[in-house]
């Protein structure tokens, strides 16, 4: 895939922010953001799924942070100090400008994950705003044995991580499951390699792919918010649950219920934060009916998940026509979604190739 | 405090049965009838929500009112027969457009509760060219409120619209950061529904004016002089954030493995970088404390509350040495009148310097009791213990007690005390050497009602 429109000026400059005052300072950071923006949007277009601004926005600063932290890594496990030189000669942030021009190396599974990570970001982000000011989130009125409340302070700390001020020339580690760190790694190697290619030297090359391969091997998802949300909700008693998920959901905490959802039904966590994004709404009635979701709180996640879903468009009527249909959504309904949904993909996929329903 | 909620009845239909008066006045002024349907058009969307789903609902509304704008919670809660509506967390807006204000001029939009403590400020570092107040602090620590020109009589609109809950515009404020920063101040009172004065919201605009060398050399009771302070926060705390994170990266191998050297030395700049930290943020309170006009927030918070938080915050350094913290029971509860996160520093400080001085393997206990209605905390350790004569230098700025290399700035102790000391209590110590330390934190007790 070739470059992408590019606005306003030269990405070398941007790099250095010394001198020029602060509102040039500013405006370099306001181009740079501009054109970030415009060139993911570009890379989106053709997706079959929606993009609202506040999710672009949000994928920018998850990639942009976490391809600045990958590309230090990198540099620092180059073991030679004269290929090391090279590779910082390219200057800090090169990588995450340099992924504006190669967006196709981003694969749509890295995307959609990005995307969930997004989601799941921006609405801790307004979690605040979401209930009077003095209340306090529902799950802390949840009384937890002190394991439980140290993995859900654990996993809290990991979503603010999430959800830092969004700096482009910011660092964010990046816990990211297996395939998508790999992919995202690999990426911003190819994207070193192809900077350094005027040094002309076999042993550039060689030497990036030695340090990613280390720095791939030595990612541990375990340590990731995902992973954190998997080990809080494991820990909790199976008839704490529903209670606990119910209270997630009416906080906007979308990796608890996910990982609370995945104890009780066997939907992993990342199809199940899909299903909550999904604009077929069908998943989101399934996925709550089998964790028992009242009305009211089903209305509740509807609403927060709008700006998503795309039902924010017709306002109070799509909430109103979701809760009505999702009464109807029985959960005899819902277990035949959720076995259609843990099929292997690869027997889905076949199915699906010979018309039986999935 | 928050204000009680304003509520009303309605019927199945939704008519008003009864309503608190804001809601009346909001009804007649949407022109519906009191004991009419509801009429406001925000309110009878979510009554119709409620009763075609007949669930609870309760959401963010914006509600019309003249010429400004409420900002109101409001819930809908399904009855036998009608609704119960109650609305939170009632703010009252008022438009306004700053008397003078011409076409490009910057300007920046801010909003400081009654006792003018900012609350939101809509501008930023690099828009300013200053650092922008944060939530809690002061206007008048931020701002100094100036006379302007002298033939306006000394006039200080700001203050006097405070008395008299209303509008003002034309106040001149100087950066205490930076004398040569002036802005014009405009703003509105805000409300709640009962009438009281929750605020003002207002804008500043930059304004140009001769240069007051004066204002810049008021006597300053601190350390450091503000534009200092300011420069240390700013040239300081954010580089070494970024020290300390992109150490911290390298040190913990998260990335891929490292030559052992390496790591080493990213884990000893990561050390060093929030040794810096600790030591700004401790300089930071430092210059805020000694400000004569230096005051602590007065809310209900409990002590026992914040002392498991403190402790739960200190495990896992706790535990790299084998120290146990005993925190209180989770059921223990202490209210206190006294700033949550000024409570919280103090107690991480003294948990803290606790687990920094104990042998390992030993216990810190954290426990609180109230004996003659006062709240107390104590940390006690079983550390080498402080020699009586000592007790009372261990409070002084930058005393260490000969030790050093081990973390700390001097600082945490003396701003304990002074911040306990704003707050109506004090920290003392009771200790020998070779019997441990014990500290306690004492607060006026949050009596009820």
């Amino acid at each position: 895939m070739g470059g992408l429109m590019t606005i306003g000026n030269d990405p070398g400059r941007e790099r250095t922010h010394g001198g020029g005052g602060a509102s040039a300072y500013l405006a370099r950071r306001l181009i740079a953001d501009a054109r970030h923006s415009a060139d993911l949007a570009a890379l989106t277009e053709g997706a079959s799924r929606r993009w609202p601004g506040r999710l672009l926005a949000e994928t920018r600063f998850h990639l942009a942070a976490m391809v600045n932290a990958i590309e230090l890594a990198i540099a620092v496990a180059i073991a030679d100090p004269q290929v090391r030189a090279v590779v910082e000669a390219l200057g800090p942030g090169y990588a995450r400008n340099a992924i504006e021009r190669e967006p196709g190396l981003l694969s749509p599974d890295l995307l959609a994950h990005l995307r969930r990570r997004a989601a799941v970001a921006a609405l801790l982000r307004q979690a605040d705003v979401m209930r009077p000011r003095g209340t306090p989130p529902a799950l802390v009125g949840i009384a937890l044995e002190p394991p439980q409340a140290d993995a859900l302070a654990a996993l809290a700390m990991a979503e603010q991580g999430w959800c830092a001020p969004m700096l482009l020339d910011a660092a964010m580690r990046p816990d990211l499951p297996a395939e998508p760190f790999h992919d995202l790694a690999w990426s911003v190697a190819a994207l070193l390699v192809r900077g350094c290619e005027q040094a002309a030297d076999p042993a550039v090359a060689k030497a990036i792919a030695q340090a990613t391969e280390s720095v791939v091997a030595h990612h541990d998802e375990g340590q990731g918010a995902i992973a954190l949300a998997r080990r809080f909700a494991r820990g909790v008693p199976a008839a704490a649950r529903p209670a606990l998920a119910i209270a997630a959901l009416a906080d906007a905490r979308l990796l608890p219920f996910a990982a609370l959802a995945e104890c009780e039904t066997g939907l992993p966590v990342e199809p199940a934060i899909e299903a909550l994004l999904e604009a077929d709404e069908t998943a989101r009635h399934a996925l709550f009916r089998l964790m028992a979701v009242d009305d009211a709180t089903a209305f509740r996640a509807a609403e927060l998940l709008a700006p998503f879903t795309g039902a924010a468009a017709d306002g109070d009527e799509a909430l109103a026509r979701f809760v009505e249909s999702y009464r109807l959504y029985d959960r005899a309904l819902a277990t035949q979604w959720l076995a259609g949904e843990t099929k292997p993909r690869a027997l889905a996929d076949k199915l699906a190739l010979i018309g039986h329903p999935r | 405090m928050t204000a009680p909620p304003v509520q009303a009845l309605l019927d199945a239909e939704g008519r008003i049965v009864s309503a608190a008066e804001p809601l009346l006045a909001l009804q007649r002024q949407a022109g519906g009838a009191e004991d009419g349907l509801l009429a406001i058009p925000a309110l009878a969307a979510l009554v119709h929500l409620a009763r075609r789903l007949a669930i609870p609902i309760s959401r963010a509304v914006e509600v019309a009112d003249g010429a400004a704008d409420i900002d109101m919670w409001v819930e809908v809660r399904p009855m036998e027969e009608g609704f119960a509506l109650a609305i939170l967390d009632w703010q009252t807006r008022r438009p306004h457009e700053p008397a003078g204000t011409a076409e490009g001029q910057a300007g920046w939009a801010w909003q400081v509760d009654a006792h003018l403590r900012f609350q939101a400020v809509e501008a930023d570092a690099a828009t300013l060219g200053h650092e922008p107040p944060h939530a809690g602090d002061l206007l008048t620590a931020y701002l100094q409120l100036d006379t302007g020109t002298a033939e306006a009589d000394f006039a200080m609109p700001l203050i006097e619209a405070l008395a008299l809950r209303a509008p003002f515009s034309g106040q001149i404020a100087r950066l205490r950061a930076d004398g040569a920063v002036l802005y014009q101040l405009s703003g509105e009172p805000l409300t709640d529904p009962s009438g009281v004065l929750t605020g003002y919201r207002g804008h500043a605009l930059r304004i140009e004016g001769p240069t007051d060398d004066s204002a810049t050399s008021v006597p300053d009771a601190s350390l450091f002089s503000p534009a200092l302070a300011q420069r240390l926060d700013q040239a300081l705390r954010q580089p070494i954030g970024r020290i300390i994170a992109h150490a911290s990266t390298i040190s913990g191998q998260h990335e891929g493995p490292l030559r052992q050297d390496y790591a080493d030395y990213a884990a000893d700049i990561a050390a060093a970088g929030r040794h810096l930290m600790a030591l700004v943020d401790d300089l930071a309170d430092l210059q805020a404390i000694e400000r004569p006009d230096f005051a602590t927030l007065r809310e209900e918070v409990d002590l026992a509350d914040v002392a498991r938080r403190a402790a739960g915050l200190l495990k896992v350094r706790a535990g790299a040495r084998q120290i146990r913290i005993q925190a209180p029971a989770l059921d223990e509860r202490l209210p206190v009148r006294a700033e949550y996160r000024r409570v919280l520093q103090i107690l991480v400080n003294l948990i803290g310097n606790a687990v920094r001085y104990s042998p390992p393997e030993s216990m810190v206990w954290v426990r609180v009791d109230e004996e003659n209605g006062r709240a107390r905390a104590i940390v006690a350790d079983q550390g080498a213990g402080i020699d009586p004569a000592d007790h009372e230098r261990i409070f002084e700025r930058f005393e260490r007690l000969g030790r050093s290399g081990d973390g700390g700035s001097g600082l945490g102790l003396y701003l304990s005390r002074r911040l306990a000391r704003a707050m109506g209590g004090d920290v003392t110590l009771e200790s020998a050497p070779g019997q441990g330390a014990r500290f306690t934190l004492d607060l006026p007790i949050c009596s009820p009602g």
